[in-house]
């Protein structure tokens, strides 16, 4: 099947800033796809120019196999919902959500009967004749999205919706979302910098960093399996290891740390002996324990001393010291966690993790290390 | 502390100073004494006066078909300069705000003489459409600061909001940035009503003969002290008048 929204080779520069660079992406029929990135990415450019708000310099937008780059955006079957809602003051709930029923023209029985049932859908049937300043921020954002809606947009554009909201009613109108698109299955494309949001509300991410796309895929696959330092370093937390290929193995091969010895790690592409090799180690798949352990062959500890602990209830991060590397464990607390003695500052511990949980970048810039919580030290 | 008394004694006063002359003038209006200020009972006769007079009900005609004409017409090129000084920076537009803003210092004579000239070397009669294009000059700056200040606060995203639902660049205009914009483009229009309506040094320039307004009706019967009680109460109409109009422009300002 074709995609139904693709982005082909599209560049779009202001001035001498390119903001969009040579970008090819397609987004199927009913999946929710996430543009994921910092502000200044190129991830609203790119919505603005499915909206037909912007032009690409270069480059088409097919939808539907239709190529809709200079369609205005009153001629495009997709609608967007603004991350300032963009509601007209001067109409109330439901004439806001009639606007774009009635400007097609529906007849009138149809233009009430659809904007009752989005009245319902976004829970605000009681607020009907209500003006938008009399609404809250969360009210304001589902009329946004019930006026957006009623038209039946192939493609929903998403635009940071959420991101004006305080941290609870996001992730309840991010539930919501999640239920409305179950239910009217229609495509969304959401634009959002929160890498919580995209990994809780999408079937596919694109990562975006200075107008290209860095990774696109599931959640899971982005985030276990991330290509550069950047999408590793950007979702979630990690810690960059970097080392020489010592002795490259069939499954497994060995790699030297600069002043910690060797470690394994999970050979998933012919690696060549003296090869230099960068390693993304999330600080969850580490464990922290006191006794040197027991280990199978494909499994490393390290040595080394607690320098801070940060206790969040449900989980403590440790940053431990091993030689010269500062590495970031974290610790779930399954049990009940009094009657243990965690590692304190100044113990000294082992990390251990098992060489599959250490991922291989394929692109690895030193830059990217400032994303991180605590930046690493080499 | 106890909180000072100084503001209100100097907002008394200020007011007193604003105030007193207008209460003279309105209260003079109702004297039935013709000459001096002394009381001499209260009348309604020179507002009765006031109809009998044909001269001063064309002038008072002429006076708002000029206000009407010249708030209409700078409504329209306020709000578009309002728009154009708005949306576009360049330094081309730094020097069309600096031309808009000037009129509201420019001297009335310096106006009135220059538009003359115009009018003379341009071989225009001088009559009521001369008076209205003199008042669009500088009822056009009020209007535009005034709407440029709503605009300000504008959020553009709703002009993308009606484009993306389908509406046309003119329906998203008519139907949306219109609407949101009107109260302040009305209130603006009435700002230039009230300035258009007691104009006097401008109109003495540009006016033609027999193309009387109020005020320069009323400064050439000044000069006969036994017209002064009809002017009394005229003015004490126009005050009344501009009042309300005042009062109805803030009403439109404050509210959205």
């Amino acid at each position: 099947m074709p995609p139904l929204l693709r982005f082909e080779n599209v560049t779009r520069r202001f001035g001498s800033f390119t903001a969009v660079r040579e970008l090819t992406l397609d987004l199927e029929k009913g999946e929710t796809f996430s543009l994921l990135g910092p502000s200044g990415c190129g991830k609203t450019t790119l919505l603005r120019m499915a909206a037909g708000f912007d032009r690409p310099d270069e480059g088409r937008i097919l939808l539907d196999g239709r190529d809709i780059t200079h369609l205005p955006p009153d001629q495009r079957p997709v609608n967007t919902v603004f991350q300032s809602y963009a509601l007209f003051p001067h109409l109330s709930i439901r004439d806001n959500i009639a606007f774009g029923p009635k400007l097609k023209g529906w007849p009138s029985g149809e233009v009430r009967r659809e904007t009752d049932r989005m009245l319902e859908l976004v829970d605000l049937t009681d607020h009907a004749a209500k003006k938008p300043a009399q609404l809250s921020g969360g009210q304001k954002q589902r009329v946004a999205i019930a006026r957006a809606l009623v038209n039946k947009p192939q493609v929903l554009l998403l635009d940071e919706p959420l991101a004006a909201l305080d941290l609870k009613l996001r992730q309840r109108l991010l539930v919501e979302l999640d239920a409305i698109h179950d239910e009217v299955g229609i495509t969304f494309l959401y634009v959002t910098h929160d890498q919580g949001e995209a990994m809780s509300i999408s079937d596919r991410i694109a990562v975006m960093n200075q107008g290209i796309i860095e990774q696109t895929g599931k959640p899971a696959e982005i985030y276990e399996a991330p290509r550069s330092s950047f999408v590793a370093a950007f979702i979630g937390d990690t810690n960059f290891l970097d080392g020489t290929v010592t002795t490259a193995g069939d499954r497994f091969s060995r790699c030297a740390l600069e002043n910690l010895g060797e470690i394994v790690i999970d050979n998933d592409r012919t690696l060549r002996a003296g090869e230099r090799v960068h390693l993304s180690l999330r600080p969850e798949k580490i464990v922290v324990v006191r006794e040197n352990p027991a280990l199978s062959p494909e499994e490393n500890a390290i040595h080394g001393t607690v320098e801070d602990v940060i206790y969040f209830g449900s989980r403590t991060r440790y940053w431990v010291r091993c030689g010269c590397w500062r590495i970031c464990a974290e610790m779930q607390h399954r049990r009940y966690q009094l009657d243990e003695s965690l590692p304190q500052w100044g113990d000294a511990v082992w990390l251990r993790w098992h060489a599959n949980d250490g991922y291989l970048l394929d692109r690895y810039r030193e830059e990217d290390e400032a994303l991180l919580t605590f930046p690493g030290e080499a | 502390m106890k909180p000072s008394r100084l503001p209100l004694v100097t907002t008394i006063l200020v007011l007193v100073f604003f105030y007193l002359p207008i209460a003279a003038l309105v209260i003079r209006s109702f004297n039935a004494s013709r000459y001096t200020p002394a009381w001499k009972g209260f009348t309604w006769k020179w507002y009765e006066r006031l109809w009998e007079r044909e001269d001063l009900l064309s002038a008072l005609g002429n006076s708002l078909k000029i206000a009407t004409a010249a708030s209409l017409l700078s409504m329209v090129l306020g709000t578009t300069a309002a728009f154009a000084l708005h949306r576009h920076r360049s330094r081309l537009q730094d020097f069309h705000s600096l031309m808009v803003r000037v009129p509201l210092v420019l001297p009335d004579i310096l106006m009135g003489m220059s538009l003359l000239l115009l009018f003379v070397s341009a071989g225009v009669p001088l009559s009521l459409i001369t008076i209205t294009l003199a008042h669009v000059t500088f009822c056009l700056s009020y209007v535009a600061l005034v709407v440029l200040a709503r605009l300000e606060d504008f959020d553009f995203n709703v002009v993308e909001a009606a484009r993306d639902l389908g509406a046309t660049p003119l329906q998203a205009f008519a139907k949306i940035t219109l609407p949101m914009l009107l109260p302040g483009i009305l209130a603006g229009g009435l700002l230039a009503f009230t300035l258009s309506i007691d104009d006097y040094v401008i109109t003495f320039f540009v006016k033609g003969p027999g193309s009387d307004t109020l005020p320069t009706l009323i400064y050439s019967m000044i000069k006969k002290s036994r017209e002064l009680p009809v002017i009394n109460a005229l003015s004490t109409l126009m005050l009344a008048i501009t009042f309300a109009v005042v009062f109805a422009a803030q009403r439109l300002t404050r509210k959205a």
